[in-house]
């Protein structure tokens, strides 16, 4: 007969067993059946203190036959009482090793899913990315005229010299890089005319130079910029901290033989792309230098 | 002791997520988005021994018995807004493809690009850099590997 388990909702034969396979408990037949004979109470009892009380040998003496066969659901050839313990130290050593195998199971999958995730979010951020930086504004200043960066410092570039290299000057630049004889150096004067951060790590600018198609980056020697700086009533640029308003002065080396060619000093403004940190160009400010005498 | 069991569970799960989504962020920070490309090629001049001594870093070893040597002059486009670095290290090879030509700084190169080997190319700017170029006797051609259509003649 196919009945219903009560606790976990399991059907099953119980000509084949009379607990349910799944949770192991126990689930009358037919309880008009099963309780003149007072074994719904025995059933009940079991249910409610989780043993199953009886007394096998005293009942089976006192039941009729026909009796016994009509309550299948009574015990043929194993004892419920002997059963049931048996089943909950199954149930003890399966939980542990349940619980441990479930998590596990959860952990892979959940860390699959998260990678599938990560890995499908990837080409759309990349594809934003490089959305993001396909262009660069581009804004042409003549010399002393005023411009203002992204960070709110207002500045014109005033002058710029071509300097001779003094014999001191070439053994402070000669000791910490490969020195070419024919270089020349070119100071650039920038006015700050307001306070701010001014080529620091943080304010997201870098310099350089152009001439004839190649770049120049600016070489930083603190006694060198220092005594140029100085000969023209600038003070050079700290770098890492606020600089206050005024003369500015920036060197840079470029071979002698480009010292005629037209040079423009630019001024890139970076800021970095949220989420995935990387740092792109958003404007270049870029000055024409005059040719010099 | 369960508790336990899903606190740690909980929280391992969690870490690995995190560390997860952090790798994918890294690559997505370091990955390559500047697109830079060589140009143009030009030759400029073959170097005597005198030429090449007094121009190539005093560091580099010269094979003048073995390679011809010759002042290059190329155009690298950065077609991004991102700064970047063009790698001259295997980028130029004989017309068939098969020999790789090495591409050697000149020593104001140093000054220029700030550092051997890798060629600053700023934001959005088209550049000219010049180089020495080690080619093997009797080639007379140069290309780009990574654009055929860019050569050069050496002369």
């Amino acid at each position: 007969m196919k009945i219903t388990c009560q606790s976990c909702g399991k059907r099953y034969d119980t000509d084949i067993d009379e607990l349910c396979p799944k949770c192991g408990s126990y689930n009358p037949i037919n309880r008009e059946t099963a309780d003149p004979n007072g074994s719904y109470a025995e059933e009940k009892s079991y249910q409610d203190h989780g043993k199953y009380r009886r007394e096998p040998q005293q009942q089976e003496q006192e039941e009729p036959e026909d009796q016994k066969k009509q309550i299948s659901w009574k015990p043929k050839s194993r004892p419920v009482q002997q059963n049931v313990p048996s089943l909950e130290k199954n149930k003890g050593k399966g939980g542990c090793l349940g619980f441990i195998f479930s998590r596990l199971a959860i952990f892979c999958v959940v860390l699959m899913l998260v990678q599938q995730g990560c890995e499908l979010l990837r080409e759309p951020i990349r594809r934003r990315v490089m959305e993001q930086i396909g262009s660069i504004t581009i804004r042409e200043y003549e010399m002393q005229e005023s411009f203002e960066l992204d960070n709110g410092i207002v500045a014109s570039v005033e002058d710029s010299q071509s300097l001779e290299l003094t014999e001191e000057w070439i053994a402070e630049l000669s000791q910490n890089q490969t020195f070419w004889d024919d270089m020349r150096l070119t100071a650039v004067f920038l006015n700050l005319e307001t306070d701010g951060e001014f080529l620091t790590n943080d304010s997201g600018q870098t310099v350089y130079l152009k001439a004839g198609g190649h770049v120049y980056r600016p070489t930083y020697s603190w006694i060198v910029e220092e005594e140029v700086c100085e000969q023209y009533g600038a003070s050079p640029v700290v770098g890492y901290d606020e600089e206050e308003a005024g003369l500015k002065g920036i060197i840079f080396l470029l071979p002698e033989e480009i010292q005629k060619e037209e040079q423009t000093f630019c001024i890139q403004q970076n800021s970095t792309i949220p989420f995935v940190g990387v740092e792109k160009a958003d404007s270049r400010i870029q000055v024409k230098l005059q040719k010099e005498a | 002791m369960k508790k336990v069991g899903n606190f740690i569970f909980i929280f391992f799960l969690l870490l690995m997520c995190v560390a997860t989504a952090f790798e994918t962020i890294s690559q997505l920070k370091y990955a390559d988005y500047s697109k830079i490309c060589l140009v143009s090629i030009d030759s400029v001049q073959k170097l005597d021994e005198q030429n090449i001594k007094a121009i190539a870093p005093p560091d580099e070893t010269l094979d003048i018995a073995r390679y011809d040597y010759y002042l290059m002059v190329c155009t690298i486009e950065n077609q991004s807004a991102i700064d970047g670095s063009f790698y001259p290290g295997s980028a130029f090879c004989s017309a068939d493809g098969n020999d790789f030509y090495y591409a050697m700084d000149t020593a104001f190169a140093q000054w220029e690009r700030g550092g051997a080997y890798q060629w600053y190319v700023p934001a959005g700017e088209n550049i000219q850099v010049s180089f020495i170029l080690e080619a093997d006797k009797g080639n007379d051609t140069v290309m780009a590997r990574d654009n055929p259509s860019v050569t050069a003649e050496l002369v």
